[in-house]
Protein backbone atom coordinates (compact mmCIF):
# COMPACT_ATOMS: atom_id res chain seq x y z
CA UNK A 1 0.00 0.00 0.00
CA UNK A 2 2.90 2.48 0.81
CA UNK A 3 4.06 1.89 -3.07
CA UNK A 4 0.45 2.52 -4.45
CA UNK A 5 0.69 5.91 -2.21
CA UNK A 6 3.39 6.87 -4.01
CA UNK A 7 1.80 6.21 -7.55
CA UNK A 8 -1.09 8.80 -6.63
CA UNK A 9 1.15 11.30 -5.54
CA UNK A 10 3.51 11.37 -8.50
CA UNK A 11 0.73 11.13 -11.39
CA UNK A 12 -0.07 15.18 -10.77
CA UNK A 13 3.48 15.88 -10.76
CA UNK A 14 4.35 14.35 -13.37
CA UNK A 15 1.59 15.80 -15.67
CA UNK A 16 2.36 19.19 -14.53
CA UNK A 17 5.92 19.17 -15.59
CA UNK A 18 4.84 17.54 -18.62
CA UNK A 19 2.03 20.38 -19.75
CA UNK A 20 3.52 23.81 -17.67
CA UNK A 21 6.13 25.32 -20.64
CA UNK A 22 4.57 28.13 -23.14
CA UNK A 23 5.93 26.93 -26.42
CA UNK A 24 6.50 29.41 -28.63
CA UNK A 25 7.79 29.76 -32.17
CA UNK A 26 9.83 32.68 -33.72
CA UNK A 27 10.58 32.80 -37.58
CA UNK A 28 11.62 35.78 -39.80
CA UNK A 29 10.98 36.12 -43.15
CA UNK A 30 12.82 38.50 -45.85
CA UNK A 31 11.53 41.88 -46.74
CA UNK A 32 12.48 43.50 -49.89
CA UNK A 33 11.56 46.36 -51.94
CA UNK A 34 13.40 48.81 -54.43
CA UNK A 35 13.25 52.33 -55.08
CA UNK A 36 12.67 53.51 -58.45
CA UNK A 37 15.76 53.39 -60.66
CA UNK A 38 18.12 56.64 -61.40
CA UNK A 39 16.21 58.62 -64.21
CA UNK A 40 18.65 58.55 -67.13
CA UNK A 41 18.25 60.96 -69.86
CA UNK A 42 19.88 60.58 -73.17
CA UNK A 43 20.88 62.64 -76.46
CA UNK A 44 18.90 60.80 -79.12
CA UNK A 45 19.61 64.13 -81.66
CA UNK A 46 21.40 66.93 -80.61
CA UNK A 47 19.15 70.59 -80.71
CA UNK A 48 20.90 72.52 -83.87
CA UNK A 49 19.92 75.71 -85.71
CA UNK A 50 22.18 75.15 -88.15
CA UNK A 51 23.33 78.23 -89.98
CA UNK A 52 21.28 80.85 -89.62
CA UNK A 53 22.05 83.17 -86.98
CA UNK A 54 21.99 87.03 -88.21
CA UNK A 55 25.10 88.92 -86.48
CA UNK A 56 23.89 91.85 -84.81
CA UNK A 57 23.47 91.88 -80.79
CA UNK A 58 20.60 91.42 -79.07
CA UNK A 59 18.98 89.62 -82.62
CA UNK A 60 16.70 86.49 -81.83
CA UNK A 61 15.98 83.04 -83.86
CA UNK A 62 13.40 81.20 -82.56
CA UNK A 63 12.85 77.42 -83.18
CA UNK A 64 9.23 75.58 -83.13
CA UNK A 65 8.60 72.72 -81.40
CA UNK A 66 5.12 72.80 -83.49
CA UNK A 67 5.35 73.44 -87.06
CA UNK A 68 8.31 72.73 -89.66
CA UNK A 69 9.21 69.74 -90.57
CA UNK A 70 6.87 66.30 -89.90
CA UNK A 71 8.58 64.41 -86.77
CA UNK A 72 8.42 60.97 -87.15
CA UNK A 73 6.78 58.21 -85.12
CA UNK A 74 10.44 56.48 -84.93
CA UNK A 75 11.81 60.15 -83.64
CA UNK A 76 9.10 60.88 -81.03
CA UNK A 77 9.30 57.49 -79.90
CA UNK A 78 5.38 56.90 -79.84
CA UNK A 79 2.65 56.68 -82.41
CA UNK A 80 0.63 59.22 -81.51
CA UNK A 81 -2.18 58.19 -83.63
CA UNK A 82 -2.54 54.70 -82.41
CA UNK A 83 -6.13 54.04 -81.81
CA UNK A 84 -5.70 50.73 -79.96
CA UNK A 85 -3.53 52.26 -77.24
CA UNK A 86 -5.35 55.32 -77.04
CA UNK A 87 -8.13 54.63 -77.17
CA UNK A 88 -9.68 58.33 -76.15
CA UNK A 89 -7.34 60.66 -77.30
CA UNK A 90 -4.87 60.40 -79.95
CA UNK A 91 -2.71 63.52 -82.23
CA UNK A 92 -1.66 63.77 -85.21
CA UNK A 93 2.43 63.34 -86.06
CA UNK A 94 3.52 66.67 -85.62
CA UNK A 95 5.96 69.28 -87.05
CA UNK A 96 8.89 70.37 -85.85
CA UNK A 97 11.89 72.79 -86.58
CA UNK A 98 10.54 75.90 -88.22
CA UNK A 99 12.47 78.96 -87.60
CA UNK A 100 11.34 82.31 -87.13
CA UNK A 101 13.35 85.55 -85.93
CA UNK A 102 16.44 86.60 -86.68
CA UNK A 103 17.14 83.81 -88.70
CA UNK A 104 18.78 83.40 -92.43
CA UNK A 105 17.91 81.15 -95.17
CA UNK A 106 14.74 78.84 -95.55
CA UNK A 107 15.47 75.21 -93.87
CA UNK A 108 14.37 74.07 -90.60
CA UNK A 109 16.42 73.40 -87.97
CA UNK A 110 16.53 69.99 -85.77
CA UNK A 111 14.88 70.15 -82.53
CA UNK A 112 16.48 68.28 -79.69
CA UNK A 113 15.23 65.18 -78.69
CA UNK A 114 15.81 63.21 -75.58
CA UNK A 115 15.22 59.97 -74.48
CA UNK A 116 13.99 60.02 -70.49
CA UNK A 117 14.47 56.48 -68.94
CA UNK A 118 12.65 56.24 -65.87
CA UNK A 119 10.17 53.10 -64.69
CA UNK A 120 7.15 52.15 -66.61
CA UNK A 121 3.98 53.91 -65.71
CA UNK A 122 6.09 56.39 -63.08
CA UNK A 123 4.90 59.98 -62.83
CA UNK A 124 7.69 62.30 -63.57
CA UNK A 125 8.20 66.12 -63.60
CA UNK A 126 10.41 67.12 -66.33
CA UNK A 127 11.51 70.97 -66.21
CA UNK A 128 14.13 73.40 -68.33
CA UNK A 129 16.36 75.99 -67.30
CA UNK A 130 18.63 78.14 -68.99
CA UNK A 131 22.26 77.27 -69.25
CA UNK A 132 25.59 78.96 -69.73
CA UNK A 133 25.14 82.29 -71.54
CA UNK A 134 27.95 83.14 -73.88
CA UNK A 135 28.03 84.95 -76.92
CA UNK A 136 24.66 83.57 -77.51
CA UNK A 137 21.84 82.80 -74.95
CA UNK A 138 19.24 80.10 -75.10
CA UNK A 139 15.93 80.16 -74.16
CA UNK A 140 14.36 76.06 -74.08
CA UNK A 141 10.89 75.31 -75.17
CA UNK A 142 9.14 72.62 -75.99
CA UNK A 143 7.27 69.48 -75.05
CA UNK A 144 7.74 66.11 -73.09
CA UNK A 145 5.16 63.38 -74.57
CA UNK A 146 2.58 62.11 -71.75
CA UNK A 147 1.45 58.29 -72.36
CA UNK A 148 -1.52 58.05 -70.49
CA UNK A 149 -2.42 54.24 -71.90
CA UNK A 150 -4.54 52.96 -69.07
CA UNK A 151 -6.28 56.50 -69.64
CA UNK A 152 -6.37 55.98 -73.60
CA UNK A 153 -4.71 59.40 -73.14
CA UNK A 154 -1.53 60.91 -75.44
CA UNK A 155 -0.24 64.40 -74.90
CA UNK A 156 2.24 66.64 -75.75
CA UNK A 157 2.53 68.71 -72.51
CA UNK A 158 4.33 72.00 -72.68
CA UNK A 159 7.80 72.82 -70.84
CA UNK A 160 9.78 75.92 -70.89
CA UNK A 161 11.64 77.95 -68.26
CA UNK A 162 9.22 77.98 -65.22
CA UNK A 163 6.97 75.70 -66.50
CA UNK A 164 7.58 72.06 -65.53
CA UNK A 165 5.69 69.56 -67.92
CA UNK A 166 3.77 66.48 -65.24
CA UNK A 167 3.97 63.32 -67.64
CA UNK A 168 3.11 59.69 -67.22
CA UNK A 169 6.01 57.10 -68.47
CA UNK A 170 5.15 54.50 -70.86
CA UNK A 171 4.03 51.21 -69.91
CA UNK A 172 5.37 48.68 -72.47
CA UNK A 173 7.33 48.23 -75.27
CA UNK A 174 6.41 49.45 -78.26
CA UNK A 175 7.64 49.46 -82.32
CA UNK A 176 9.30 52.98 -81.11
CA UNK A 177 10.28 52.69 -77.54
CA UNK A 178 10.73 50.69 -74.33
CA UNK A 179 8.58 51.19 -71.56
CA UNK A 180 8.99 53.60 -69.23
CA UNK A 181 10.58 56.30 -71.27
CA UNK A 182 9.51 59.60 -72.49
CA UNK A 183 10.70 61.96 -75.09
CA UNK A 184 11.43 65.60 -74.65
CA UNK A 185 10.90 67.59 -77.90
CA UNK A 186 13.26 71.12 -77.45
CA UNK A 187 13.46 74.38 -79.69
CA UNK A 188 13.56 77.27 -78.20
CA UNK A 189 15.11 81.15 -78.84
CA UNK A 190 18.56 82.28 -78.94
CA UNK A 191 19.46 85.74 -78.37
CA UNK A 192 22.93 87.21 -79.37
CA UNK A 193 24.77 88.55 -76.66
CA UNK A 194 27.25 90.33 -78.97
CA UNK A 195 27.75 90.59 -82.72
CA UNK A 196 28.23 87.72 -83.80
CA UNK A 197 31.03 86.98 -86.64
CA UNK A 198 30.30 85.27 -89.91
CA UNK A 199 30.89 81.44 -90.60
CA UNK A 200 31.75 81.11 -86.44
CA UNK A 201 30.26 78.17 -84.63
CA UNK A 202 28.15 79.08 -81.11
CA UNK A 203 27.09 76.79 -78.85
CA UNK A 204 25.54 77.65 -75.11
CA UNK A 205 23.70 74.75 -73.36
CA UNK A 206 20.65 74.51 -71.00
CA UNK A 207 19.40 72.06 -68.42
CA UNK A 208 16.78 69.79 -68.60
CA UNK A 209 15.67 68.21 -65.37
CA UNK A 210 13.50 65.35 -64.43
CA UNK A 211 12.39 63.85 -61.34
CA UNK A 212 10.03 61.29 -59.83
CA UNK A 213 6.71 63.27 -58.36
CA UNK B 1 16.71 -45.94 8.18
CA UNK B 2 14.87 -43.45 9.21
CA UNK B 3 10.86 -42.93 8.62
CA UNK B 4 9.92 -40.52 6.04
CA UNK B 5 7.61 -37.30 7.92
CA UNK B 6 4.14 -37.68 6.95
CA UNK B 7 3.56 -33.78 7.16
CA UNK B 8 5.72 -32.87 4.29
CA UNK B 9 3.39 -32.38 1.35
CA UNK B 10 1.33 -30.30 4.04
CA UNK B 11 4.04 -28.47 4.98
CA UNK B 12 5.10 -28.18 1.13
CA UNK B 13 1.54 -26.89 0.35
CA UNK B 14 0.66 -23.99 2.90
CA UNK B 15 4.59 -22.94 2.27
CA UNK B 16 3.23 -22.36 -1.60
CA UNK B 17 -0.14 -20.91 -1.11
CA UNK B 18 1.43 -18.25 1.39
CA UNK B 19 4.12 -17.42 -1.48
CA UNK B 20 1.63 -16.92 -3.68
CA UNK B 21 -0.92 -14.87 -1.63
CA UNK B 22 2.44 -12.85 -0.84
CA UNK B 23 2.52 -12.21 -4.60
CA UNK B 24 -1.15 -10.96 -5.14
CA UNK B 25 -1.02 -8.65 -2.03
CA UNK B 26 1.97 -6.81 -3.56
CA UNK B 27 0.07 -5.33 -6.65
CA UNK B 28 0.72 -1.50 -5.12
CA UNK B 29 3.74 -0.58 -7.76
CA UNK B 30 5.41 1.98 -9.21
CA UNK B 31 4.20 2.39 -12.73
CA UNK B 32 5.76 5.07 -14.81
CA UNK B 33 3.19 7.07 -16.62
CA UNK B 34 4.23 9.49 -19.26
CA UNK B 35 2.44 12.62 -20.93
CA UNK B 36 3.51 14.79 -23.52
CA UNK B 37 3.39 18.62 -23.92
CA UNK B 38 1.83 19.75 -27.40
CA UNK B 39 4.36 19.18 -30.02
CA UNK B 40 6.21 22.52 -30.58
CA UNK B 41 4.57 25.24 -33.02
CA UNK B 42 5.96 25.33 -36.24
CA UNK B 43 5.67 28.24 -38.76
CA UNK B 44 7.24 28.08 -42.26
CA UNK B 45 6.64 30.42 -45.28
CA UNK B 46 4.50 28.13 -47.67
CA UNK B 47 7.25 27.12 -50.71
CA UNK B 48 7.25 30.07 -53.41
CA UNK B 49 6.01 33.07 -51.86
CA UNK B 50 7.77 35.71 -50.45
CA UNK B 51 6.92 39.24 -49.61
CA UNK B 52 8.39 41.88 -51.90
CA UNK B 53 7.02 45.92 -52.44
CA UNK B 54 8.78 45.01 -55.85
CA UNK B 55 10.57 47.93 -57.83
CA UNK B 56 7.69 50.60 -57.76
CA UNK B 57 8.72 52.14 -54.51
CA UNK B 58 8.82 56.44 -54.90
CA UNK B 59 12.32 57.10 -53.01
CA UNK B 60 11.49 60.67 -52.40
CA UNK B 61 8.04 60.42 -50.81
CA UNK B 62 8.92 61.31 -47.59
CA UNK B 63 5.89 60.76 -45.44
CA UNK B 64 4.32 59.11 -47.90
CA UNK B 65 2.99 55.02 -48.14
CA UNK B 66 3.07 52.04 -50.26
CA UNK B 67 0.39 49.37 -49.03
CA UNK B 68 0.64 46.13 -50.52
CA UNK B 69 -2.87 44.10 -50.68
CA UNK B 70 -2.78 40.56 -48.62
CA UNK B 71 -6.64 39.00 -47.61
CA UNK B 72 -7.73 41.12 -50.48
CA UNK B 73 -5.77 39.64 -53.35
CA UNK B 74 -5.00 36.81 -51.70
CA UNK B 75 -6.64 33.59 -53.96
CA UNK B 76 -8.03 31.46 -51.09
CA UNK B 77 -7.06 28.56 -52.65
CA UNK B 78 -3.28 29.26 -51.44
CA UNK B 79 -4.75 30.37 -47.49
CA UNK B 80 -6.84 27.16 -47.61
CA UNK B 81 -9.41 29.25 -46.15
CA UNK B 82 -13.02 29.96 -47.52
CA UNK B 83 -12.82 33.57 -47.55
CA UNK B 84 -16.32 33.86 -48.56
CA UNK B 85 -18.64 31.31 -47.08
CA UNK B 86 -21.04 29.74 -49.45
CA UNK B 87 -19.61 32.42 -52.13
CA UNK B 88 -17.71 32.21 -55.03
CA UNK B 89 -13.69 32.61 -54.37
CA UNK B 90 -13.40 36.30 -55.81
CA UNK B 91 -9.84 36.35 -55.98
CA UNK B 92 -9.26 32.96 -57.97
CA UNK B 93 -6.37 32.98 -60.05
CA UNK B 94 -4.46 35.61 -58.35
CA UNK B 95 -0.99 35.12 -57.93
CA UNK B 96 0.69 35.43 -54.85
CA UNK B 97 4.02 36.72 -56.75
CA UNK B 98 2.00 39.85 -57.96
CA UNK B 99 -0.17 41.51 -55.17
CA UNK B 100 -1.16 45.01 -56.00
CA UNK B 101 0.15 47.89 -54.38
CA UNK B 102 -1.21 51.46 -53.76
CA UNK B 103 -0.25 54.41 -52.34
CA UNK B 104 1.41 57.59 -52.81
CA UNK B 105 5.10 56.11 -52.46
CA UNK B 106 5.14 53.85 -55.13
CA UNK B 107 3.84 53.65 -58.69
CA UNK B 108 0.17 52.75 -59.83
CA UNK B 109 0.48 49.20 -61.27
CA UNK B 110 3.33 47.99 -60.26
CA UNK B 111 3.20 44.96 -58.30
CA UNK B 112 4.36 43.40 -54.95
CA UNK B 113 4.77 39.13 -53.78
CA UNK B 114 2.66 38.25 -50.32
CA UNK B 115 3.78 35.55 -48.63
CA UNK B 116 1.61 32.86 -47.10
CA UNK B 117 2.91 31.27 -43.72
CA UNK B 118 1.43 28.02 -42.52
CA UNK B 119 1.37 27.17 -38.61
CA UNK B 120 1.59 24.05 -37.81
CA UNK B 121 0.11 23.20 -33.96
CA UNK B 122 -1.66 20.73 -31.99
CA UNK B 123 -5.45 20.19 -32.81
CA UNK B 124 -7.99 22.19 -30.66
CA UNK B 125 -5.46 24.58 -29.25
CA UNK B 126 -5.42 28.32 -30.02
CA UNK B 127 -2.04 30.48 -30.63
CA UNK B 128 -1.56 33.97 -30.68
CA UNK B 129 0.32 35.03 -33.35
CA UNK B 130 2.52 39.04 -33.10
CA UNK B 131 4.23 40.05 -35.71
CA UNK B 132 6.12 43.35 -34.77
CA UNK B 133 6.89 46.46 -37.06
CA UNK B 134 10.33 46.47 -38.89
CA UNK B 135 11.96 49.94 -38.77
CA UNK B 136 15.21 50.62 -41.12
CA UNK B 137 17.00 53.56 -42.16
CA UNK B 138 14.55 55.66 -43.54
CA UNK B 139 11.41 53.34 -43.44
CA UNK B 140 9.13 51.61 -41.37
CA UNK B 141 6.93 48.15 -42.14
CA UNK B 142 4.04 47.13 -40.48
CA UNK B 143 1.13 44.72 -41.08
CA UNK B 144 -2.08 46.85 -40.88
CA UNK B 145 -5.25 45.28 -41.74
CA UNK B 146 -3.81 43.30 -45.05
CA UNK B 147 -1.91 40.59 -43.20
CA UNK B 148 -4.07 38.39 -41.56
CA UNK B 149 -4.55 35.01 -39.76
CA UNK B 150 -6.66 32.31 -40.69
CA UNK B 151 -9.12 31.84 -37.14
CA UNK B 152 -10.97 28.53 -37.72
CA UNK B 153 -13.64 28.37 -35.44
CA UNK B 154 -13.72 24.79 -35.65
CA UNK B 155 -16.92 24.58 -35.71
CA UNK B 156 -19.00 26.28 -38.48
CA UNK B 157 -16.91 27.37 -41.61
CA UNK B 158 -19.16 30.83 -41.75
CA UNK B 159 -17.52 31.56 -38.83
CA UNK B 160 -14.24 31.10 -39.79
CA UNK B 161 -12.62 34.54 -40.40
CA UNK B 162 -8.65 36.14 -41.01
CA UNK B 163 -7.74 37.85 -38.57
CA UNK B 164 -6.55 41.02 -38.95
CA UNK B 165 -2.84 42.19 -37.65
CA UNK B 166 -3.89 45.80 -37.27
CA UNK B 167 -2.17 46.01 -33.81
CA UNK B 168 0.49 43.90 -34.40
CA UNK B 169 -1.12 40.49 -32.68
CA UNK B 170 -4.17 38.23 -33.01
CA UNK B 171 -4.75 36.49 -30.15
CA UNK B 172 -7.20 33.26 -29.83
CA UNK B 173 -6.20 31.81 -33.38
CA UNK B 174 -7.88 28.81 -33.58
CA UNK B 175 -6.37 25.54 -35.36
CA UNK B 176 -7.83 23.37 -37.95
CA UNK B 177 -9.23 20.28 -36.62
CA UNK B 178 -9.65 17.34 -39.19
CA UNK B 179 -11.69 18.32 -42.42
CA UNK B 180 -15.33 17.78 -43.31
CA UNK B 181 -16.02 19.38 -46.35
CA UNK B 182 -19.49 19.10 -46.63
CA UNK B 183 -21.83 22.05 -47.65
CA UNK B 184 -24.24 21.91 -44.51
CA UNK B 185 -23.13 25.45 -42.64
CA UNK B 186 -23.63 23.78 -39.32
CA UNK B 187 -21.15 20.56 -39.92
CA UNK B 188 -17.85 20.97 -38.99
CA UNK B 189 -16.45 21.98 -42.37
CA UNK B 190 -13.22 24.61 -42.44
CA UNK B 191 -12.72 23.98 -46.14
CA UNK B 192 -14.60 26.55 -49.32
CA UNK B 193 -18.09 24.52 -49.58
CA UNK B 194 -16.75 24.18 -53.63
CA UNK B 195 -12.62 23.29 -52.55
CA UNK B 196 -11.94 20.48 -54.90
CA UNK B 197 -8.46 18.86 -54.15
CA UNK B 198 -7.78 20.84 -50.49
CA UNK B 199 -5.90 18.35 -48.54
CA UNK B 200 -7.08 17.88 -45.10
CA UNK B 201 -5.68 20.07 -42.21
CA UNK B 202 -5.83 19.42 -38.87
CA UNK B 203 -3.87 21.37 -36.73
CA UNK B 204 -3.06 23.50 -39.18
CA UNK B 205 -3.60 27.28 -39.92
CA UNK B 206 -2.17 29.97 -42.49
CA UNK B 207 -2.00 33.30 -42.53
CA UNK B 208 -0.80 35.98 -45.43
CA UNK B 209 1.94 38.92 -45.05
CA UNK B 210 1.05 41.67 -46.56
CA UNK B 211 1.17 45.37 -44.66
CA UNK B 212 2.85 48.85 -45.69
CA UNK B 213 5.64 50.59 -45.69
CA UNK B 214 6.18 54.23 -44.91
CA UNK B 215 8.99 56.33 -45.84
CA UNK B 216 10.79 58.83 -43.04
CA UNK B 217 13.47 59.94 -45.30
CA UNK B 218 14.64 60.26 -48.50
CA UNK B 219 16.17 56.25 -49.93
CA UNK B 220 17.38 58.02 -53.74
CA UNK B 221 16.62 56.22 -56.64
CA UNK B 222 17.89 52.41 -57.32
CA UNK B 223 18.19 51.59 -53.60
CA UNK B 224 17.95 48.27 -52.60
CA UNK B 225 16.50 47.51 -49.30
CA UNK B 226 16.37 44.29 -47.42
CA UNK B 227 15.35 43.14 -43.92
CA UNK B 228 13.95 40.60 -41.90
CA UNK B 229 10.29 40.91 -40.24
CA UNK B 230 10.12 38.67 -37.45
CA UNK B 231 6.92 36.68 -37.00
CA UNK B 232 5.94 35.07 -33.11
CA UNK B 233 3.40 32.20 -32.53
CA UNK B 234 2.80 30.98 -28.79
CA UNK B 235 0.27 28.58 -27.79
CA UNK B 236 -2.08 30.05 -25.20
Amino acid sequence: MKQLNTFKIATPLLLVAAMSPAMATDVTVPLNFTTLPVITIVETRPLDFGSVLSLTAADTCTMSTSAGTLLTSAQEGVNSQNTATFTTTTLAQNSVGQLAGDCAGGADGNVGIYTINSFQDADITVSVTAGTTTDIAFAPVGYVTNLDEAGGVFARTPVSVGVAAAVNASTALTAFSVAGTNRAIIGGTITNQVPLTAGAPYATDFNLNVVYQ
Amino acid sequence: MQPKPRFNKTLLAGVFILSAGNTFTASADLFTVSAEAVPDVAVAPVVGTQISFGTGVIGNKVGQSCALAGIAWVDEDDLLFDKLPIGANATTGNLVTAATITGNACVTGSTGEIIVIEIDGADASTVTVSVPDVTGTGWTYTPTAESCVVDFDRGNDVQDVCQPLTTNTVTGVGMSLTQVNGAAAATVDELPDTAIGYAAMSGLTRMVLAGQITLSSDLGQGTIVSDNILVQVTYE
